[in-house]
Order: C-alpha cells, then structure tokens, then sequence
C-alpha cells in the first residue's frame, strides 16, 4: 500500500519556499491530531531522505517534527487508549514523530511498513489518490466489516411490502379469511334488525316491516305465530352460522400463522447456518435463541390478532353506518364521547412505544443475565458467590417489573377512563333516546337496536385503542427477524470457486488482519510451509497464532494479503473441498449430545463404521470406547460429558482425522488433558503427522521437539524461525518462552550454530 | 495383531475358537498363536450387538491389546457362535423384560416392577430423563437403572397391551 494524498496548496508553497520537490516526495498523508493531543491538522511527509510532520493551521505552515533518515533504525506505531502515535528509533531512543485518533490507526500502521521498507532501501512507486477517496474507501471497509445488517431490514418504510412476501404463499387462504370475516360481520350487524322486528312487532305491535313479510312470505308463513316462529328460528340460524364462520376462522387462521412461524423458525436456522464466525462474535447464542423461540412465536400470535383488528374495524364502521342509519341524532350523542376516546387514544399511543420498547429490552436483558449467571452455575459455586449471584439476578429481575408497573400504572388508568366514557354515552343515549320512546318519536325496538349497535360500536373502538401496541409489537418483532433474514455472510463462496487435491503447501503473503481494523492482530505476515512438514507454532497469549489459524481455515478474510494453499488463493477455493482437506483440533473439544459413532462422523454421514474405527484407532481413541458399556453407542451428554477431557480429545483428533486430510491443525491439543492422555495423543499424532503438513499451536514447547521448523510469533509479526535447537542458541524469545517453562534450562550453555532470524 | 493405529480383521475362516481346561475362552486368529483367557467386547452393544467384535486379552484397559475385529458372526460355524455367544453372555447381563407390572413415580422417583427372562425384577430409575431410556433400533428401549443394571425391550409393540401402556405413561422417550 502507498499512498500520497494530495497536499493542500499551502504547504505545496512552502515546500516550494525550502526547496522541496513535490516529486521526490513518497508518502503524504494527514493526522487529525497535534502532539499535544489537540484535534488539529498536521501532514506526515515522507521523501527520499527526510521525514517530517508538516504543521497547517489557515495559511500558516511549520515544520513540527523533522528527521533524516539516514539516522533512523526503525518505526513503530504506539498505540494508546483513544489515540496513538507513530515513533521512529534514532540512535537507540524512539522519538514521537506524529499522533492520530484510533480511527487512523490503520492507515498509519501500513505508513509504518512502508517507511520501514523505505528504511530498508526498498524502491516505493509512489500512487496519488484523490482526497478523500482512499479514507472513503476505508470508511467503507470499515462500514462492511463491523455492520452485518443490511439496512433495508431497519428501514420501517420497507417493511409491509416485506411482511406481504412473507404472506404471499397463502392469499388463497388469505381470500377465504377475508370472506369469513365479512360474512361474519355481517352476521353479527345483522341479528339486532331481527331484535327490533321482535320488540317492534310482537310486543309493541307495530306493523310488521316490508323485508320481514317478504321473507316471511317465501317460507309460506302468514299468521303471528308463524311469524314470530320464523324470526326465532332465524335468529338462532344467524348464531349458528356466526359460530361455524368463527370456528373455521379459528381453525384456518391458526394454521395459516402456525406454518409462517414454523417456515420462518426454518428460514432463521438455515440463515444462522450460512453466517460467518465475525457475526457470532457480534450476537449472543441467547440472544439468537430468543430470536427463534420466542420473536417467531410471538409472531404467530399476532398475525392472530391481526384478524381480530379486522373484524373490529369491520364492526366499527358497520356499526356506525347502522347507528346513524337508525337515528342520525343519537347517533352524534353517541360519538361524542367516542371524540374524546380517539383524541385520549392518541396522546396514549404517543407514550406507549418508548415503554413497550423498554420493557422488550429489559425483559431480553433479563434473559441474557438468566443465561450467563446459569452458564457460571459452577464457578460461583466453588467460590462461594451464590449470594452474589443471587443478588445481582434480583437487580435485573427487578428492571422489567418496574418497566411493567409503570405502563401498567399508565394502561391501568387509561382503559377504566375509557370505559367511563363509553358509559357516558350509553346513559346520554338512553336518556335523549327514552324521551324520543315516550314521546312516540322513536319505537322501543328500534332505541333496542340501536344500544346493540352502540355497544358493538364502542366495544369494536375499545378494542382498537390497542392496535397501537399491536403495530408496534408486530413491526419490532418483524424488525428482529428480518435483521437475521437480511444478514449477509462475509464468508462467500467465489464464482469461480475449484476444487481440486491437495498437497498441502501453504503460503501466508503480507498477511494483515484484526477482528477490529482499526487494531490488526496480524501484521503483514509473510510465511511458507512446504507440503508434509511439520510447523510448531508459538508465542505468548495474544500474539495471533490461534488468528493465523482461523484465517487459514477461512473463518475470516484476511484485511490485507492473502493465504494460498498450492499456490491457489483461499478465497477461490470451494469452501467444502477446503474444510474436507484441513483436519482441525481445537483446544476445546466440541462435541455434541450423540453417540460416539455420531460424533466422530459428524458432517460425513457416508462414512462406514470401518473408517470410524480406523480413525478412532489412529487416534488412539478405539480402546477406551471399547470398555465403555455401549462402545461406540455411547451416548455422550452435553459438550461431551461422560468422558474425560483427554478422551474427548481422541474423539476429536478422530473426528479430525477422517477423511485422511492433507492439513492438519492442532491448536493446544493436548493443554488441558491429564498426561496420560497426552501421552497416547502424542503417539497418535507422531504416526498421524508423517507426510501430512501439520501445524501445531502450543503453550507445551515440549511438545514440539520433533517441528521440523518452529515459528515464534509475538505482536501480530514472526520473530523468530528455525528448528528446536537454532532457536534456543539465539538466546531469543523462544529461549524466553522456553525458560518459564523449564527452568533449568536458563543454567544451560548452548553452543552456538548458525540460525536464521525472521526478516 | 491389532496394537498401534491399525485396525485388524479376523478372517472368519482362519479363526478358532474352544474353551481351555478353566472354562477361559482360547482363540488362534489365524492358525498359528493361540491366545488364552480372551474378551469379547461389541463394538456397537445397541445398534449392531452381533457385529464388529472385537477380540482382545488383557486384564485392564492399560493392559489389554485387541487382536482383531470379527465383522459378523454369521459366517461362522454355529458352535464357534455359541461358545462367542456365550462369553458375550458373560460380559453383558442385560434383563430382558417380558411385562410390566407396574410403574410408579414418587418424588421424583420411578419404581418399576418388571418380569423379565431371568425373574421378577424391582428396580428405579433416578428420574424419568432419557439418558437412562435408550432407544434400541425403531421400537426397542434399554434401560439402565440407579445401580447400572441394565434392561432391554426388544420391541415395545411385542409387550402386552396393559405393558405397553404402563411403559408409555411413564415415558416420553
């Protein structure tokens, strides 16, 4: 990476007023703070004999910092909390040159390794970028690496269209609920007009309506008795009907949503499947799990709720239309009140979605809090801390009550004042609509009908005020689940992706990377292991082995660089060819509630019971499974209990082992396993490692006297590289990390022998 | 032999099989070294109880060196079979349950009382978690009980309908 940013006219004038020429200039870049922590700019300018920090303040241009770089050794990045700075070796003592905010971290680190190159009489081609365009590119590099959310599932405008998709495969369905739901309705506005007939017709005897004779009439009937028989009988069809209409509702709606949830619970797993290591980084395993469970059906039981929306918007307008229809002026003294409700409504549903929120997020803490305090059951026990936890799970228990109580103290006031209301009404009704009775404006059947109609009226409008709350639920839930849905993997398979056999020569090439940019943890990395040798990896915790190895798996994409395996870039290699040819060991053994058998061939169903056995011989594995009572039936608990640690391991490296790969990782294999174990692991692994590129990542150096080449790693770079005995006579790291060790060795001579040293 | 990280095949035909003057099973794998006092272990008690056999001598798991695997039993003759059958008889007592008098659940606890091909047998389970009930094939179940004696049914559809409902019951394996 080179990079000379366009300088500002200013200082190109001053450079032009010491004699500087803009064409002997390298690097160029700017900092976004002084040496004296202040947010200002200042230049970092490399040219082919100094380098110098070029301070710019309006017009006025000064020289900060400047060095020759004949008198420079080296460069570093020092980095800070918050900030940090590039410093240069002169003359054994490092001097501060210039000092930048974390965001610039990156780019300063590759101005680091440049400059070095310089310092080491490497040949730069200098390339300009316009302004701005490289730090976009960072920015959105940046953007990509840490966002794992694509934005169109946060943008609220885009969701109905989304939540229609997901509805699309059942508008058939869809139809017939529809026409349930009018029919239904109209069912239910329909059986007061039956009511007024009656009290109308048979207790007040009023003459009988022209709809009522006629439908009378085409059931042959013409006497009051048969009459009233007839308005009986369908009235209590009108019932019958509105149940069965609400039954097969019932019944298809319940399936409906049960197979959106059960499609979706689907959809989330197989997405979380295709996720790469960099999301789970980012999300809890509990949280993901709440996702699953509970958001989808919660789902489900709102998409229910949705048809009861419905119907009540139904109800609301038909009964409205019939309540004015009936008597336009009490229809107005009824919905006075219902003014006053929707005005209360609103300001209601203005307070509402902070608090529901606050209580979804609380109620989510919790469980997270009830996962974690669970998951450490055991430390706490051995330290004696279950007060504590105890304690601390009050606190967050404590958080969702309080979120309750107080939307409770809220909803508890608002409903008992809308119901008052409505109550207000019905007695203005009665009253306005008694006078009108007594003084004949107005027959008893019809005021009869008109309180059924009210009633369905308020009670539809009652049921509303709390589609708010469904709105937001549903659309928080939808959110929650489409932020998986959308997720994209980082991890993707090319177009041109081969497969192909390996022989298994790796090369890691100016390799960068850190799980956040801004702080790599590799730091241009150059190595080559050639196939069928065994590489010990070391250093202290934190250096970036364990990294190395999540890379050459690809867990992750390298920031810079690139990891070939026989000469072909990982990124081009089918993901499913590279995990069938690398045999990968962990220091945690990952095994899962199933029987030893199942375990051992996980993600290999076609493999035959010889080859287990084979792998769990070679594993040394094969003679404890034996003595267990089920064998290889063994059902082994969660996380593999049942076993020990070292045979969990076994089990493992047999797992590992199948499928014979042409690469084998061992990452501290053997670091948690009784001797015993480790031993027989060792011996397995002596035979397994013959004409296999291996490599080993230990704590145990040990463990590594038969590496054909050790690599000391330390900071993100190789510090050292050679065989067991090279390595101990450079009186280096390796000796260092050795001699915590085994401290005898620190008493020993050691002949020296020519060795090499990483470059 | 099948010491080190090699598995070993017995060769059916080659392999013989008697008992020694203690009642110790002796077998010479390929005709030629004979081996005293030797165990039979099933590779896979549950799911293929008559395959993959593995022969091997030795007292403890330290000791013992496996001498070869015995893909089937089949091939063999049917006195060599009785007399594997035999040791394997030895090594794995299982009860076969033949009914169910009754199960009950106190405190947690499932007491069984069973009649299987060897008597009348009570026994608990520790809970009614599935550990302790395994499924053998589609319809078979191994239990083990709090001591780690061990039953089997073979096939629940073969138990008596008033079995079979008890078993269930109590069950949700």
């Amino acid at each position: 990476m080179i990079l000379r940013k366009e300088l500002p006219q200013e200082i190109k004038r001053f450079f032009e007023e010491i004699g500087v020429q803009e064409e002997e200039l390298l690097l160029t870049t700017d900092s976004d703070l002084d040496l004296e922590g202040n947010y200002s700019t200042q230049w970092l300018v490399l040219s082919s004999t100094r380098l110098m920090n070029i301070g710019l303040k309006g017009a006025l241009v000064w020289i900060v910092k400047e060095f020759n770089l004949n008198e420079l050794t080296s460069v570093r990045v020092d980095r800070r909390v918050g900030n940090a700075s590039l410093e240069v070796e002169k003359k054994g003592q490092f001097y501060e040159v210039i000092r930048f905010s974390t965001a610039l971290i990156g780019k300063f680190e590759g101005f680091s390794t440049e400059i070095t190159a310089v310092l080491k009489g490497r040949d730069l081609i200098p390339t300009t970028e316009q302004q701005g365009e490289k730090e976009h590119k960072q920015k959105r590099h940046l953007k990509q690496r840490l966002s794992w959310a694509s934005p169109k599932s946060t943008r609220k405008n885009r969701l109905l269209p989304r939540i229609f998709q997901l509805l699309k495969p059942y508008h058939g369905t869809g139809v017939l609920l529809v026409f349930l739901l009018l029919t239904g309705a109209a069912l239910d506005l329909a059986s007061p007009q039956f009511f007024k007939v009656l009290v109308d017709n048979f207790i007040e005897t009023v003459a009988l309506p022209a709809w009522f004779l006629a439908f009378a009439l085409w059931f042959k009937q013409n006497s009051n008795i048969q009459y009233l028989l007839l308005l009986v009988l369908a009235l209590g069809l009108l019932q019958l009907l509105r149940k069965i209409i609400r039954l097969i509702h019932n019944g298809l709606i319940t399936k409906v949503a049960s197979q959106i949830a059960f499609n979706l619970r689907n959809r989330l797993f197989k997405k979380l499947q295709e996720l790469s290591f960099s999301f789970y980084e980012h999300h809890q395993v509990e949280q993901l799990m709440v996702k699953i469970t509970q958001d989808v059906e919660e789902l489900r039981g709102l998409i229910l709720q949705a048809t009861h929306n419905v119907i009540n918007i139904l109800l609301l307008i038909g009964a409205g239309i019939l309540l004015s229809a009936l008597e336009l002026h009490l229809a107005v003294y009824a919905l006075l009140p219902a003014l006053f409700v929707i005005g209360l409504t609103l300001v209601y549903w203005n307070y509402e979605p902070p608090s529901y929120r606050s209580y979804w997020h609380k109620k989510a803490k919790l469980n997270e809090v009830l996962s974690t305090l669970l998951s450490r059951l055991r430390i706490s026990k051995t330290f004696g801390q279950e007060s504590r936890e105890t304690e601390n799970f009050k606190y967050y228990n404590d958080h969702p009550r309080q979120s309750m109580s107080k939307r409770g103290r809220v909803s508890g006031a608002f409903h008992p004042i809308i119901s008052c209301l409505f109550g207000l009404g019905s007695l203005i009704v009665l009253y306005c609509g008694g006078q009108n009775v007594l003084r004949s404006e107005l027959t008893l059947g019809t005021l009869i009908a008109f309180f059924s109609y009210l009633k369905m009226f308020y009670g539809a409008l009652s049921q509303l005020t709390n589609i708010n709350q469904w709105f937001i639920s549903f659309t928080s839930t939808v959110q929650r689940i489409f932020q998986i849905l959308d997720s994209e993997p980082k991890i993707k398979k090319s177009p041109q992706a081969v497969d192909f056999e390996f022989t298994g020569a790796i090369s890691f090439e100016e390799l960068t990377f850190g799980y956040d940019p801004n702080f790599p943890v590799i730091k241009d990395l150059n190595l080559t292991i050639e196939p069928g040798e065994l590489v010990g990896i070391v250093g202290p915790s934190g250096c970036g082995k364990s990294t190395m190895i999540s890379l050459l798996c690809r867990f992750y994409d390298p920031d810079r660089g690139r990891i070939m395996i026989d000469h072909v870039d990982l990124r081009e290699i089918n993901p499913a060819c590279l995990r069938q040819q690398i045999g990968l060991v962990l220091q945690e053994p990952y095994l899962f509630r199933g029987s030893i058998t199942e375990n051992i061939a996980f993600g290999r169903p076609d493999i035959s019971f010889e080859e287990i056995m084979a792998a769990a011989k070679a594993a040394h594995a094969h003679d404890f499974i034996i003595n267990l009572p089920d064998g290889y039936d063994t059902i082994l608990g969660e996380r593999g209990s049942g076993l020990s640690r070292g045979e969990q391991q076994r089990i493992v490296i047999a797992r590992a082992l199948l499928g014979n790969p042409k690469i084998l990782v061992l990452e501290e294999a053997t670091s948690s396993v009784d001797p015993e174990s480790e031993k027989a692991i060792l011996e397995a692994l002596e035979v397994l490692t013959k004409g296999r590129t291996t490599i080993i990542i230990t704590h145990r150096l040990s463990t590594l006297s038969h590496a054909d080449r050790i690599i000391v790693v330390n900071d993100g770079t190789i510090r050292e590289t050679g065989s067991h005995q090279e390595l101990l006579s450079l009186n280096g790291l390796y000796r260092r990390l050795l001699e915590t060790q085994l401290p005898y060795l620190r008493n020993q001579q050691v002949a020296t022998s020519s060795t090499r040293r990483a470059n | 032999m099948g010491h080190g990280s090699k598995v070993n095949y017995l060769q059916p035909q080659k392999l013989k099989v008697w008992l020694g003057t203690a009642g110790e099973l002796c077998v010479s794998p390929d005709g030629e070294k004979t081996y005293q006092h030797v165990k039979i272990f099933r590779t896979r008690p549950i799911s293929a109880p008559n395959k993959y056999l593995s022969f091997r001598v030795g007292y403890t798991q330290t000791e013992q060196e496996e001498l070869g695997i015995l893909i089937d039993l089949k091939p063999l003759p049917a006195v060599t079979q009785a007399l594997i059958e035999n040791e394997l008889d030895k090594r794995y007592f299982i009860h076969q349950i033949l009914s169910i008098q009754s199960i009950k659940e106190e405190w947690g606890i499932l007491s069984w009382k069973v009649n299987t091909d060897k008597g009348y047998m009570e026994f608990s389970l520790s809970n009614r978690d599935q550990p302790q009930i395994i499924p053998i094939k589609e319809r078979g179940r191994l239990i083990t009980d709090a001591n780690g004696n061990r039953y089997v049914i073979p096939d629940l559809k073969l138990l008596d309908s008033r079995s079979r409902l008890e078993f269930l019951r109590h069950s949700n394996c």
